[in-house]
C-alpha cells in the first residue's frame, strides 16, 4: 500500500515535472523570440524584410547590413564611449553610494532619517524634467561634449545608496563595535569591513549601474553635441534618423546597428550570468 | 557568510542592533560630524543636480518663461489654473496612470507566475532559462522600441502575420488609437518580468523550508501553501517592486519618444512626454515647469500611500 | 564660471575695434548711397527691405585669422556626399575657415538641440532649421538678421525664386536662405495612368471624374485608390485649404479661420472621397512608409508626396513616375518644404563672418544645381535653371519640369511663431477623421476654439 502510493507520487512528480519543463521551455521561448527576432532581422535583405508573409530564418545572410552600419556608425569610437561613461559611472555612484549608506545605516547624526528621505524622493525625479538648468550648468563649466558631463551629474543614485544602506543595516553592529575597538577608522570600517559583506548587493548594484548606464539615451543625446563624444545608444537612434528619417525602410540595416549594440552586454551577461543572477537573488532588496 | 548575514536581515533584528547601539556608544559631537561627512558628497551631488534644478523649476513654473528667449515674465498662479483646468491635462494623467497600472500589474503577475515556474534550483536548464528571461531587461530600451516598432509594423510585421493565422484582420498597432498603448505596455512589461523574477525568486528561496514541511504534515495543499506562506513572506519584495516599478512606469518616456511621440491621437501622451515637448517643440518651459510640480506631488503622495497602506499588510519573517 | 569669463575676455578684442570700424562703416555707407544703394532686392510692401539696414563690416570680411565654426545640420546620410564635397569646396575657396558638420538628428532634435545651445548660451555659429520653425526662434531672437551682410556684399536676391526667399524672411528681416526646397506635388503611376487614359487632376472638379475612371473596388472594398492625400504632417493640405480659398488664420493673424465655411471645402471633399473609397489618407508614425508602399505596389495609382522623395520613387517603383503639381480650385498653390541655413545670434562676430561665407557659399548660383541634385532637392536660383547645367539638369530630372511650370505658385507655409502648437489641432481633427472616421466639420468648430486659446496665449 505504502509502496504503491510512493511510486505514485514520484511518478506525479515526474509528470509534474515534465509539465513544468515544457512550461518553461515555451516562456522562455517566447520571451527571447524578439530577441531572436532583431537578430534574423539584422540579416535579411531589404526585400525579404518586406515579405507578404515574414520568414523566420534568412533566405541569405545579408553581412553588408553590417558593413552599412559600420559605414554610418564609427563603432569602435562609440563603443570605447560608451564603456568609459559606464565605467565612470559605476566608480563614482558606487563610491558615493557606499559613503552615504554607511552614515545612513551606522551613522548617528541629527536628522539622519530626513535627509535620508530627501536622498529616497530623488527617485521620483524623471531626468527628463530637470535636464535644462543641468545642461546650462555643464555648459558654463565648459563640461559639454566631456564625460564629465555624462557621468558627473548622476554621481548620486537614491536607489544605489537606499540598496546599500538596507544591505549595512542588516550587518550586525557588534562587528563594527569589535573593529572600532580595535582602532579602526571610518574607511577602513566601509571598504574593509562592509564591503566584502554586503559583497552580493555591491555586485548587483554594479551591475545594475552598468546596465542602466551602458543603455542610458536622453541625458548622452542632450549632453554631447559633436560627433566624437556620442554612445551607442546615441548612434542607432542618429543612425535611424540619418538613414530612413521617417521610413521604415532601412530598418534591417538599423537592426544590425541594434545587434552590434547589444553584443557587449549581452557577452558580458552570458560570461557572468551565474553570479549576477547569485548575487541579485543574495543580495538585499527588501 | 555574507549570505547568511544577509539573509539574517530582519526588520526587528535591525531595530534592536541600532537601538543597542545607541546605548554602548556614546557619540561626541566630532564623532557625529565624521559620520555626516560621508552623506555629503551624496548629498552634494543630489543638491547640485537634482534639487537645485527641481528648485529652479518652482520659480520658473510661476513664469512664461520661453526657452529661447532671456526674459523670464512672473505670471503668478497662471500656469498651474491653465493647467488644471485644461482638458488635455486630465486625459494626459489618465494615460499615465492607466499604463502605469497596466504595467506594474502585469509585471508582477507575470514575474510571479515565471518565478513560481522557474524556481528550481539545482538544474542547469533552469538556470540558463532564468538568464534568457532575464535578457531583455539588459537590452536597452531603443534598442527593444525598435524591435518592437518593426514587430508592430503594419503592413510587414510580424505580430499581423501572427494574428492572420487565428482570422483576424491586420492592426496598425502603433497607429490606433486603442492598441498603442497596450502596445507600449507590452514592451516595458517584456523587459521588466525577468528582473522581477529574479527578486521574486530570491524572495521564495529565503522562506524557510520548514514552514512548507510544517504545512505540508498538516494537510495544506499546494495552492493554500501558496496563499498562507509564499504570498505573506514575498510581501517586502513585492512592496519593493510595486513602489519602484509605479515611479519608473510614471516617468515613461523613451518607449513614447521612439515608437508613437505622443500619438495617435495624443493617445500614449504620458505626463512626462509631454512635459517634454511643451517644453522643447512648443517652447512654453514655464508651464511645463508648472507640470513637473504637479507630477512631482502626485507621485509623491501616490508613493506615501502605497507605504502607509503597505504598512499594514507587509508581513516581515520572524 | 569658465566659459562666462572666456567669452567675455573673446568679446572685448572686436570691441576695441569697433570705434573705427564705425567710422569706416559710415564712410563705406555714404559710398554706397552714393552710388545708389547696394544690393538687395526691390521689395514689395511689408517685404525685406534693405534701405535702413547697416552694411556688414568691409574689415571682418577680410580678415583671415583661422577659425572654425560648426554647422548644425539635419542632412541625411543620402546628402552627406553632396554636403562633404561643397565643404571641402568651401575650405578651398576660404582656406582659413575651417567647417565642422555635426548632424543633430532630424529636425525635431536638431530643433530642440538648438533650443537648449540658446538657454545656454552656447551655440554653433550656422545651422539648419526647418521652413515651419522659422517664425517661433526668429520671433525669439535666435537668428542674425543677414541683412548687413546682403547689403554689404550685394546679394542678388532677385536671382532666388521669391517664395522661397520669402519663406525665410519674418517681419522684414531676412534671417536665412533657401538651402534644400521642395514642395508637395503629385507623384503619379504614369504607365497605370496612360493606360487608363486619364491625366492627373489639374482642378478640383476634375477629381470625382478621375476617381471614377481609376479606383477599383471590390464589393466594398477598395483595392486600388485612386490617391493618396498624407494626414500626417499638416504641410501637404495647408495649400488644399488655400486653394479651396479658405485661410488658417484670419488676415490678421488674430484668430483662426479653419472654422470658415471656404476653409472648411478642403476638408470636406477629403471626408467625402474617403468615404467613397476613392482617397486614401495615411495618419501618424510610418504612415509615410506604408503609402509609398502602396503606391509601390499598384494599390495607390497617385499620391501627394515631397519632391525630395522622387530620387527614391523613381529607384524603387517597376513603372514610369510621372510628377503633376497639386490640382487646384480657386487658387493653384503649392507650399515650400524642406531647410534654410541661418546663422545664429549668439554667435562671436568673427564666426558670424565665417557663417556668412558659409552660408552665401552653400546657396550661391555656382554651385545651386549641383548641389540640388546631390540632394535630391530643388534649385533654388533662377540664373542656375536657365543655365546650359540647368538644362541637362531637366534633361536627367523632366519630372521636376512641372514644378517650375508653376515655380511662382510655390509659397511659404502660414508664418506665426504658435504655428507648430496649433497646427497640431487641426492636424488632430485630420486624425480623427482617418482614424475613427469622424465628420470633420463639427471638430473643426471645436479646434477653432482651441486655436484660438492658443493665439491669446500667445498674446
Amino acid at each position: 500500500m505504502k509502496d504503491n502510493y510512493m511510486a505514485g507520487s514520484a511518478k506525479n512528480r515526474k509528470a509534474m515535472m515534465t509539465l513544468r519543463i515544457i512550461g518553461a521551455v515555451i516562456v522562455t521561448l517566447v520571451m527571447f523570440f524578439p530577441v531572436y527576432w532583431l537578430l534574423i532581422s539584422a540579416f535579411k535583405t531589404q526585400s525579404e524584410m518586406r515579405m507578404a508573409v515574414p520568414t523566420f530564418w534568412p533566405e541569405t545572410f545579408a553581412w553588408q547590413n553590417f558593413a552599412e552600419a559600420f559605414r554610418v556608425i564609427p563603432y569602435a569610437r562609440y563603443f570605447g564611449n560608451t564603456l568609459l561613461m559606464a565605467v565612470g559611472t559605476i566608480v563614482l555612484q558606487l563610491n558615493v553610494a557606499l559613503m552615504a549608506a554607511y552614515a545612513f545605516a551606522k551613522g548617528q547624526f541629527k536628522g539622519r532619517d530626513t535627509l535620508f528621505l530627501l536622498v529616497l524622493a530623488a527617485l521620483i525625479v524623471p531626468e527628463q524634467v530637470i535636464f535644462v538648468p543641468v545642461y546650462v550648468m555643464m555648459s558654463k563649466l565648459d563640461w559639454l561634449n566631456t564625460f564629465w558631463a555624462l557621468i558627473v551629474p548622476h554621481g548620486a543614485s537614491a536607489y544605489a545608496i537606499f540598496l546599500l544602506r538596507q544591505a549595512f543595516k542588516s550587518i550586525n553592529n557588534d562587528v563594527l563595535e569589535a573593529a572600532r575597538v580595535d582602532g579602526a577608522g571610518r574607511f577602513s570600517i566601509l571598504y574593509k569591513l562592509l564591503f566584502p559583506m554586503a559583497m552580493p548587493t555591491i555586485v548587483t548594484m554594479g551591475v545594475l549601474i552598468f546596465i542602466s548606464s551602458w543603455n542610458s539615451y536622453f541625458w548622452p543625446l542632450i549632453m554631447t553635441n559633436n560627433n566624437d563624444m556620442r554612445v551607442l545608444t546615441v548612434g542607432i537612434a542618429m543612425l535611424r534618423d540619418s538613414i530612413a528619417g521617417n521610413e521604415a525602410m532601412f530598418f534591417n540595416v538599423i537592426m544590425a546597428s541594434s545587434v552590434m549594440a547589444i553584443i557587449p552586454i549581452v557577452v558580458v551577461f552570458t560570461v557572468m550570468q551565474k553570479h549576477i543572477v547569485a548575487a541579485m537573488a543574495n543580495s538585499t532588496f527588501k | 557568510m555574507p549570505m547568511e548575514t544577509s539573509k539574517q536581515m530582519t526588520k526587528a533584528a535591525s531595530k534592536r542592533a541600532t537601538a543597542s547601539v545607541s546605548k554602548r556608544m556614546s557619540h561626541t559631537v566630532i564623532e557625529k560630524w565624521k559620520d555626516f561627512s560621508f552623506a555629503v558628497p551624496a548629498l552634494l551631488f543630489m543638491g547640485v543636480f537634482l534639487y537645485y534644478p527641481l528648485g529652479y523649476s518652482i520659480y520658473l513654473s510661476f513664469t512664461n518663461w520661453n526657452m529661447t528667449r532671456p526674459v523670464k515674465k512672473f505670471v503668478g498662479a497662471d500656469n498651474y489654473t491653465r493647467l488644471l483646468s485644461s482638458p488635455d491635462f486630465y486625459h494626459s494623467l489618465k494615460v499615465t496612470f492607466l499604463y502605469t497600472f497596466m504595467d506594474v500589474v502585469l509585471t508582477l503577475a507575470i514575474g510571479l507566475l515565471f518565478a513560481l515556474l522557474l524556481n528550481v534550483s539545482s538544474s542547469r536548464l533552469f538556470g540558463f532559462m532564468r538568464g534568457v528571461i532575464f535578457m531583455p531587461y539588459y537590452v536597452s530600451m531603443v534598442v527593444a522600441a525598435m524591435v518592437f516598432t518593426w514587430i508592430y509594423n503594419g503592413q510587414y510585421g510580424l505580430l499581423n502575420n501572427v494574428v492572420s493565422w487565428f482570422g483576424m484582420d491586420p492592426v496598425e498597432w502603433l497607429n490606433n488609437p486603442s492598441t498603442a498603448l497596450p502596445a507600449l505596455v507590452a514592451v516595458s512589461v517584456w523587459k521588466g518580468v525577468g528582473f522581477a523574477m529574479i527578486l521574486f525568486i530570491a524572495g521564495m528561496r529565503g522562506i524557510p523550508a520548514e514552514y512548507y514541511e510544517a504545512a505540508s504534515i498538516d494537510g495544506a495543499s499546494k495552492f493554500r501553501q501558496f496563499r498562507n506562506i509564499t504570498l505573506p513572506l514575498l510581501s517586502p519584495m513585492t512592496l519593493f517592486l510595486v513602489i519602484t516599478s509605479f515611479i519608473s512606469s510614471m516617468q515613461v518616456f523613451q518607449s513614447i519618444d521612439v515608437m508613437t511621440a505622443g500619438g495617435p491621437l495624443k493617445a500614449t501622451n504620458a505626463i512626462v512626454y509631454w512635459i517634454y515637448t511643451m517644453a522643447f517643440s512648443e517652447f512654453k518651459t514655464g508651464r511645463a515647469s508648472a507640470l513637473v510640480m504637479i507630477l512631482f506631488v502626485i507621485i509623491l503622495l501616490l508613493t506615501l500611500v502605497q507605504f502607509l497602506v503597505s504598512r499594514k499588510k507587509v508581513h516581515y519573517e520572524g | 564660471m569658465n566659459g562666462l569669463m572666456d567669452s567675455k575676455g573673446d568679446n572685448r578684442l572686436p570691441m576695441k575695434k569697433k570705434s573705427w570700424l564705425l567710422m569706416l562703416l559710415t564712410i563705406f555707407m555714404v559710398i554706397t548711397t552714393a552710388c545708389g544703394g547696394g544690393g538687395g532686392s526691390k521689395t514689395a510692401e511689408g517685404e525685406v527691405s534693405l534701405d535702413d539696414v547697416e552694411a556688414a563690416s568691409m574689415d571682418m570680411k577680410n580678415d583671415t585669422t583661422p577659425i572654425k565654426i560648426q554647422y548644425w545640420h539635419a542632412h541625411a546620410d543620402a546628402q552627406l556626399e553632396g554636403l562633404n564635397y561643397m565643404i571641402s569646396e568651401f575650405q578651398k575657396k576660404y582656406p582659413h575657415i575651417t567647417v565642422e558638420p555635426v548632424f543633430q538628428g532630424g529636425y525635431p532634435d536638431l530643433h530642440k538641440k538648438l533650443s537648449a545651445a540658446v538657454a545656454a548660451n552656447d551655440v554653433p555659429a550656422v545651422t539648419n532649421v526647418e521652413v515651419s520653425s522659422l517664425a517661433n526662434f526668429a520671433d525669439s531672437g535666435v537668428f542674425a538678421d543677414l541683412g548687413p551682410w546682403i547689403k554689404r556684399d550685394e546679394v542678388k536676391m532677385d536671382d532666388f525664386a521669391k517664395g522661397m526667399l520669402k519663406a525665410y524672411a519674418y517681419n522684414g528681416k531676412q534671417y536665412g536662405f533657401p538651402l534644400i526646397v521642395s514642395t508637395s506635388v503629385f507623384v503619379y503611376n504614369k504607365t497605370m495612368l496612360d493606360e487608363l487614359g486619364v491625366e492627373p487632376p489639374a482642378k478640383w472638379d476634375e477629381i470625382d471624374d478621375f476617381n471614377a475612371k481609376v479606383t477599383k473596388k471590390e464589393g466594398d472594398k477598395t483595392t486600388r485608390y485612386a490617391f493618396s492625400i498624407p494626414g500626417w504632417d499638416t504641410w501637404y493640405y495647408d495649400p488644399w485649404n488655400i486653394n479651396g480659398g479658405g485661410q488658417i488664420l484670419t488676415d490678421d493673424m488674430s484668430a483662426s479661420a479653419v472654422e470658415n465655411e471656404d476653409s472648411l471645402r478642403y476638408i470636406q471633399n477629403f471626408y467625402k472621397w474617403q468615404n467613397e473609397g476613392n482617397m486614401h489618407m495615411g495618419f501618424g508614425k510610418g504612415a509615410s512608409d506604408n503609402m509609398r508602399q502602396m503606391f509601390l505596389n499598384g494599390e495607390i495609382a497617385m499620391v501627394q508626396h515631397t519632391s525630395a522623395m522622387l530620387k527614391m520613387y523613381r529607384e524603387n517603383a517597376d513603372f514610369e513616375v510621372g510628377v503633376s503639381f497639386i490640382p487646384g480650385d480657386k487658387v493653384r498653390t503649392s507650399n515650400i518644404g524642406g531647410a534654410g541655413i541661418v546663422m545664429m545670434e549668439g554667435a562671436k562676430d568673427l564666426e558670424k563672418e565665417a557663417a556668412w561665407k558659409f552660408i552665401e557659399f552653400m546657396t550661391s548660383a555656382e554651385q545651386n544645381i549641383k548641389w540640388a541634385e546631390s540632394v535630391g532637392y530643388l534649385p533654388t536660383r533662377k540664373s542656375a535653371i536657365e543655365s546650359e547645367e540647368g538644362d541637362q539638369y531637366f534633361e536627367r530630372w523632366p519630372q521636376y519640369r512641372a514644378v517650375y511650370e508653376h515655380f511662382d505658385e510655390v509659397t511659404p507655409r502660414l508664418q506665426h511663431p504658435a504655428y507648430p502648437e496649433f497646427s497640431e489641432v487641426y492636424k488632430e481633427v485630420v486624425g480623427e477623421m482617418v482614424l475613427n472616421k469622424k465628420d470633420p466639420t463639427p471638430l473643426m468648430q471645436e479646434a477653432a476654439k482651441k486655436i484660438n486659446d492658443i493665439l491669446a496665449d500667445y498674446e
